[in-house]
């Protein structure tokens, strides 16, 4: 029988093949993983692995976010909330160099507050920011970029799933580790925003978008009145989950029927487009879904051919002092983060990478922030990035290219904040 | 000839009933000289909660570790392990072991599922995690409450408001106070989740003990496969289990007791005894009867599988070391 | 490696081809679309069933009887019963980067290819969902809740929804096949 690990190396080639003759990338992990599969362990365990997949993957609460994010975006472009919502954040901060960008940021990292998810920020956030700061003249790149990479502190900013994960593959405190991540996550966002303002300076588009004096503030604060219902809007969903009516997910469709109702009293002989607005929800969703289903019959596959084990074991096998082994134990998440889930990388590796961690005297609670931080790189690093395609599903008009392209910026400012809190681990033990 | 097995459960690595199988597989592979080694598959990488028995039993792992209590469609008879029975842990998973050993409709509907079952664990006894106090069935008017199984139904004759929800969703409801409670989670995974920290009050209110059986099967096939004298020494070690569940289950609740005395925000609560009797008199009765019924329209005697699980708890409750979480808690 | 970004141009292309197919669409595929389209009102069902759930919670601690449980099935069934539509209408995404710089023979060569191999997925998708679901009806499966719902006509649902974008794929592929190449 064929060495399962080649097994692995032949799933990565094949799926770059499929890839470049232009397969969608669902079906191409879908079949690679599938082929994994029935060469590792059968055709009788492929039969029942890749019939339980869909449901399995699918058939989970926390993700009906993505549908009803997806349409309250639909409808607050319908009603003109988020054009209002746009007027308003231009006056305030329209004259700084990348400015909106800046804003969406932080947008982002107000909406990582409540849920633990990137995918659910990135889905919400992208439908509302990106066709505004693209109208107003901001680059695909810089648009798209900001608010996939944005999602990522989803994440990063506890609440996190990620950062559940690895408390209960590794025994961690899940407290500790929450604690632990505010600081790292407060500072990406500032991070950004940082990044923000100097890709700026050498984006002409950005800098054309951003001329012009600053608003008075007469202006300001019209534009502010103008957007009351998009402040109806944030203080619904908001406040249904910190006032503890609610989940993120049901706040989210909470925030749905108010955006509807708000849509309803806009659109009167336009109902059409509310219609139009469900339709497009359900086919991005779909594209979104079998993404995720795909990876999920990938990773699948691949922890099947034991190559991610058997990285991680390799890796964990040097004799190195704790800083350096901290960074060559990371390289495998950045390698196994461009095509598999964060999740499934972090339950595939622990039971050999964290027994390293462990005897090296590497701080968990630290390597867990670290682990954090390269399973979102991995989420926005080609060729398979989940925020990427929900943010493409969002605004099919983007180029995924352009999105990738937008994401680098941010990839590299992460290795910085990595490099930083390897140097600096007091960054995770500071008490808030 | 050597065999290489596939171990696959959706259970994280930390849990308790983990810690036992890497502990058995280890000391298969050490006793056996190398002739049986495992390939593992932790928190569900191969196999989702759902998907289990399901996987083992069509053949996609060889030996699996899950909860029955997912696939009442297959294994109805293993959701006998009901709450108001028992507190001990270690009691509740012998018993479970033996039915399967004596009672040939429990041990059929493993066999007929081409399963064949090692050894039963168990959950630890339930907690109740809420934000305001309970310390009557009163305070349950109202009271939103995470619930699953057999407590849901307890806590619903009670006056509670049972959500179903899976136990990451569950936790994130109650932190962001979208629920008022939290329970059907066994006393040391509750600790591992955060609830301690999450909660204003956490108690044992009901006492209502051991509700859920975590196991440990083979797929029948590949267990035939194995050598004979594999076989013994899986027979051997699997006789070992339970000494070994309980030292492992000890540890575990002890350093869940230590999280909870961590636990500043926290006060620990429990019925007084007559209160304790009232919850079990006005549902305990009706959960079982909920239960036997459900098997007789599937055309089981749940009944006598019941009753002789409690004869057989009955037997080693007695003899049982095992201390309740919140009574270790208490008893500081 | 695709990683390298596709030129703006090309993405405009794409959505013209997006926009010009609907108009030469056979009837099997403007159905798969329509199908799409029905299960995309699956979200507004969502926020009929949680929102109520939440209001009634919050005011009367009184709970939608298994609106998670409903919720959770009615994304299954938006996600698969739109599996076929978003093929139709080019929804699913593709790495466009490396086909487009490609001379035309080859360009058709690849679609082929890459049409083939998604059709030998949503082929043996099909399968192994259809076994699944028969299980589940034959096992009488359902959710694991306060309420019980059954699960089977949610995995029925699963295996339709790749036969149907195993159709919508055997036509890509037959149309990729003809010589007169009007797939371009
Ligand atoms: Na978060
Ligand atoms: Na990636």
């Amino acid at each position: 029988m064929i060495d399962p690990n080649i097994v692995g190396y032949l799933m990565i080639a094949g799926l770059c093949l499929l890839l470049v003759v232009g397969m969608p990338i669902a079906f191409a992990l879908g079949l690679t993983g599938l082929a994994g599969l029935a060469a590792t362990r059968g055709t009788r365990s492929l039969e029942f692995l890749a019939g339980a997949e869909p449901f399995s993957t699918t058939a989970n609460l926390t993700l009906i976010i993505v549908p009803l994010s997806l349409f309250m975006g639909h409808l607050a472009l319908t009603a003109g909330l988020s054009e209002r919502a746009f007027a308003a954040a231009r006056a305030w901060v329209g004259h700084v160099r990348g400015g909106l960008a800046i804003a969406s940021v932080f947008a982002c990292a107000g909406f990582a507050t409540v849920t633990g998810a990137s995918v659910a920020t990135a889905a919400t956030m992208s439908r509302i920011a990106i066709p505004q700061m693209l109208l107003a003249g901001y680059s695909q790149r810089m648009a798209a970029g900001a608010v996939a990479a944005g999602g990522t502190l989803g994440v990063l900013i506890p609440p996190s799933g990620v950062l559940v994960i690895y408390s209960l593959a590794t025994g961690v405190s899940l407290t500790k580790l929450l604690v632990a991540a505010v600081v790292p996550g407060v500072l990406t966002a500032i991070a950004y925003a940082i990044g923000i303002s100097i890709v700026s300076r050498f984006d002409p588009q950005v800098r054309a978008a951003a001329r012009g004096a600053p608003a008075d503030l007469r202006t300001r604060l019209g534009s502010l009145a103008r957007s009351w219902e998009v402040a109806l809007l944030f203080l619904t969903v908001m406040g249904a989950i910190y006032g503890g009516v609610a989940t993120p997910t049901e706040a989210t469709a909470v925030g749905a029927g108010v955006a509807l109702l708000i849509a309803l009293r806009h659109t009167a002989g336009r109902r059409r487009e509310l219609l139009q607005g469900l339709v497009e929800t359900g086919f991005s969703s779909a594209a979104i879904f079998a993404l995720i289903l795909g990876s999920a019959l990938f990773s699948l596959g691949f922890a099947t051919t034991q190559l991610p084990q058997a990285l991680a074991g390799w890796v964990a096998g040097f004799d190195l002092p704790p800083a350096l082994l901290t960074v060559l134990l990371l390289l495998p998440f950045l390698v196994l983060g461009a095509f598999i889930d964060g999740l499934s990388m972090i339950l595939l590796t622990m039971p050999t990478v964290f027994p390293v961690v462990q005897q090296a005297g590497i701080d968990p609670i630290l390597f867990g922030i670290l682990v954090t931080k390269m399973t979102e790189i991995g989420v926005i690093s080609p060729p398979v990035g989940l925020n990427v395609f929900v943010v493409k599903g969002a605004c099919p008009e983007l180029s995924t290219g352009q999105i990738f392209r937008g994401c680098v910026p941010f990839i590299l400012i992460e290795f910085v904040l990595i490099a930083l809190l390897i140097a600096v681990p007091e960054l995770t033990t500071v008490a808030l | 000839e050597p065999a290489k097995l596939t171990y696959a459960t959706y259970l994280p690595q930390s849990f308790t009933w983990v810690q036992v199988d890497d502990w058995f597989m280890d000391e298969v592979t050490r006793r056996t000289d190398g002739e049986v080694t495992f390939e593992r598959y932790y928190g569900g990488t191969l196999l989702s909660a759902l998907d289990v028995f399901p996987g083992l039993s069509s053949g996609a792992a060889d030996l699996a570790t899950g909860a029955p209590g997912y696939n009442p469609d297959m294994l109805p008879l293993s959701g006998v392990v009901q709450p108001y029975i028992t507190e001990k842990a270690d009691a509740a998973a012998k018993a479970v072991t033996d039915l399967y050993a004596q009672n040939a409709a429990f041990r059929d509907e493993w066999q007929a599922n081409g399963m064949h079952l090692l050894y039963a664990l168990t959950a630890t006894e339930n907690t109740l995690w809420t934000n305001r106090s309970v310390t009557s069935a009163e305070d349950l008017k109202g009271l939103r409450v995470r619930a699953t199984l057999g407590i849901a139904k307890s806590l619903e004759m009670l006056g509670a408001t049972p959500v179903a929800m899976g136990m990451n969703d569950g936790v994130q409801a109650f932190k962001s106070g979208a629920i008022d409670g939290f329970t059907s989670a066994p006393f040391d995974v509750s600790t591992l989740v955060g609830l301690q920290d999450i909660a204003k009050f956490g108690g044992d209110q009901g006492r209502m003990g051991i509700y859920a059986i975590v196991a440990l099967a083979f797929n029948k096939q590949s267990y035939d496969a194995l050598s004979d004298s594999a076989k013994a020494v899986i027979g051997e070690v699997a006789a070992e289990i339970p000494d070994r569940f309980l030292k492992v289950t000890d540890a575990a609740v002890d350093a869940s007791v230590a999280r909870i005395r961590e636990a500043t925000g926290l006060t620990v609560q429990g019925l007084s005894p007559a209160e304790t009797q009232r919850w079990r008199d006005e549902t305990a009765q009706a959960v079982w009867d909920d239960w036997t019924s459900e098997m007789e329209d599937r055309g089981l005697d749940g009944k006598q599988v019941l009753q002789q699980y409690r004869d057989l708890v009955a037997k080693y409750d007695a003899t049982s070391s095992y201390v309740p979480g919140f009574d270790r808690v208490r008893g500081q | 490696m695709p990683v390298e970004p596709a030129p703006e141009a090309g993405t405009g292309q794409e959505m013209k081809v997006g926009t010009r197919m609907t108009g030469g669409l056979s009837a099997v595929e403007r159905g798969l679309v329509a199908l799409g389209a029905v299960s995309g009102c699956a979200t507004l069902l969502m926020v009929l069933l949680i929102v109520p759930d939440v209001f009634l919670r919050k005011l009367l601690s009184t709970t939608v009887p298994a609106a998670a449980e409903l919720s959770t099935q009615l994304l299954v069934l938006l996600v698969f019963l739109g599996l076929a539509g978003a093929q139709t209408r080019g929804d699913h995404f593709t790495m466009t980067a490396a086909v487009e710089r490609m001379p035309r023979a080859a360009r058709r060569a690849c679609r082929l290819v890459a049409t083939l191999a998604s059709l030998g997925f949503a082929a043996i998708m099909a399968w192994v969902t259809a076994m699944k679901a028969w299980t589940a009806v034959l096992r009488e499966e359902t959710t694991i809740g306060v309420v019980s719902l059954p699960v089977w006509p949610v995995r029925i649902a699963i295996a339709l929804g790749f036969a149907l974008l195993a159709l919508q794929l055997l036509l890509q592929a037959w149309r990729a096949l003809r010589p007169d190449g009007s797939t371009a």
